[in-house]
């Protein structure tokens, strides 16, 4: 049943995309629109702007790309181009954010997967930024001392943590 | 877009990274949807930034299904602690990652084992505190209901022997694309094979249970006088670059040496900044933190910058 039948979807913001059907149903929720005929002319994205359906889209190509036997391409080859695709300075903190968003309203598992683990990461490392220029949140991250208190809080105030 | 109400009660007052006067609000929804991949110093951290981030971390379960306990918290790790924490996923806990903390001991992992029973990846490694028996008492435990142990990792763990790896491998689960799994160093995060369901195996060379290592194929080839296939051991017998991977000769050994006293091959070497005192470099990870990148020209290192105080009047 692999057809080149193609689907369109329309961003929030009215902007149309047209994308092979493969390409599209990485995402459950699309798939689960199609297979209930919801798809006969552009599927609507209320929740997902022009700017991050592309990027959305270009993630799955590539993964659909990767997959299929004549571009192969190995394990290593694609976590390379997911992290280059993901990169700090390529995506600033406010796409970084709502392409999470994206992948889980669109449910596309490896993409939340890799969207999420990267800011995990970065709340590790303690590289997460604070600036007045995040839109609508900032916090502190806490040094290494407020970890350590935190846990010995932990001991002492457990209502805090435990409900 | 318009702000909302201010929501904290007790933001941080001290936060070096502010400069400019912060406006708060509430945390982006995206952050919520994080908690599960952040690691327990993290979820500590985030759930102290402000109430519905420590609602989200206090009252939710998702979060915790994954645990996975890091520095600086592994150290203080203690058994009671660890019970309290993982009791947290309601018994629905899937992943217990204990990284280096050495004060858990055997029967705190079967307690919490007992409590959780549908835990499928067990990760130990540096735990010092448990003995080889202990944990094949835990997966024992585990498997003992029709659970399937995916992956497990036990590399640190002293006194391990192959009767007890032959013993946990019997209760691994066992898929035909991981069983012939040749690790080297470039898989998964900081060195980690997620790929083998066990860490360790047996040492080709000296026969001891050691996180066995094969070389990257396309660098090693015709590198070294025996054939491809046999360039596997682990980082006893067959010293190798912490940033590629590949094996080291002999003679490289002394001559890229690094600050960390980690192993560089000669390619890794040169492409790292040196030390204006010493020549050498700091490998990737450890020069995190330590260089200045956007330095003007060289660096000294820690070692040589003590060095150079003493020599300040000659």
């Amino acid at each position: 049943m692999a057809s080149s039948r193609k689907i369109t979807l329309r961003s929030s913001d009215g902007e149309s995309f047209e994308v092979e059907e493969a390409v599209a149903v990485e995402s459950q929720t699309i798939k689960h629109m199609i297979e209930d005929d919801c798809a006969d002319n552009a599927i609507p994205l209320p929740n997902v702007t022009s700017k991050i359906l592309a990027k959305v889209i270009e993630y799955c190509k590539k993964h659909v790309d990767a997959s299929k036997a004549e571009d192969r391409v190995n394990d290593e080859d694609l976590k390379a181009w997911d992290a280059a695709f993901i990169k700090v300075d390529q995506v600033d903190q406010a796409t970084l954010f709502d392409l999470i968003l994206a992948a889980n309203y669109l449910n596309i598992k490896s993409l939340l997967d890799l969207t999420c683990q990267t800011v995990a990461d970065m709340i590790k490392g303690n590289l997460f930024p604070v600036r007045n220029e995040w839109l609508n949140f900032t916090f502190s991250i806490a040094n290494r001392e407020l970890v350590l208190v935190c846990l010995t809080e932990w001991v002492a105030h457990r209502r805090l943590f435990c409900s | 877009m318009s702000k909302l109400s201010f929501d904290v009660d007790h933001a941080s007052p001290k936060d070096e990274n502010i400069g400019e006067p912060t406006e708060p609000g509430r945390p982006h929804e995206a952050l919520f949807l994080v908690l599960p991949y952040l690691t327990l110093s993290g979820l500590i951290a985030v759930g102290k930034a402000c109430t519905s981030l420590r609602d989200a971390v206090r009252d939710d379960v998702l979060p915790w299904l994954e645990l996975a306990v890091d520095d600086p918290l592994s150290r203080r790790m203690r058994d009671e602690i660890l019970i309290e924490i993982t009791s947290k996923a309601n018994g629905k806990l899937r992943t217990l990652g204990l990284s280096n903390c050495t004060k858990i001991t055997d029967g705190g992992l079967q307690r919490v084992i007992e409590k959780n029973p549908l835990i499928n990846k067990l990760y130990l490694p540096g735990c010092t505190g448990l003995t080889p028996d202990g944990v094949i008492n835990a997966v024992k435990t585990l498997s003992a209901n029709g659970n399937i142990l995916q992956s497990i990792k036990i590399n640190g763990i002293y006194n391990l022997q192959q009767q007890h790896l032959k013993v946990l491998r019997s209760f691994i689960q066992v898929n035909p694309e991981t069983l012939d799994h040749k690790c080297s160093i470039k898989f998964g995060r900081e060195g980690d094979c997620n790929v083998c369901p066990v860490d360790v195996g047996i040492c080709p060379k000296c026969n001891e249970v050691r996180k066995v290592i094969s070389c990257p194929i396309e660098m090693c080839a015709g590198k070294r006088d025996w054939r491809l296939s046999e360039c596997r051991g682990c980082g006893s017998c067959i010293p190798r670059c912490i940033q590629c991977g590949v094996c080291v000769a002999l003679e490289d050994l002394e001559e890229a040496e690094a600050i960390c006293a980690d192993i560089l091959c000669m390619s890794c070497w040169l492409q790292l900044r040196k030390c204006d005192f010493c020549n050498k470099p700091y490998c990737k990870r450890h020069a995190e933190g330590r260089l200045n990148p956007s330095g003007p020209r060289g660096f000294v290192c820690e070692l040589c910058t003590v060095h150079e105080e003493d020599d300040i009047d000659v």
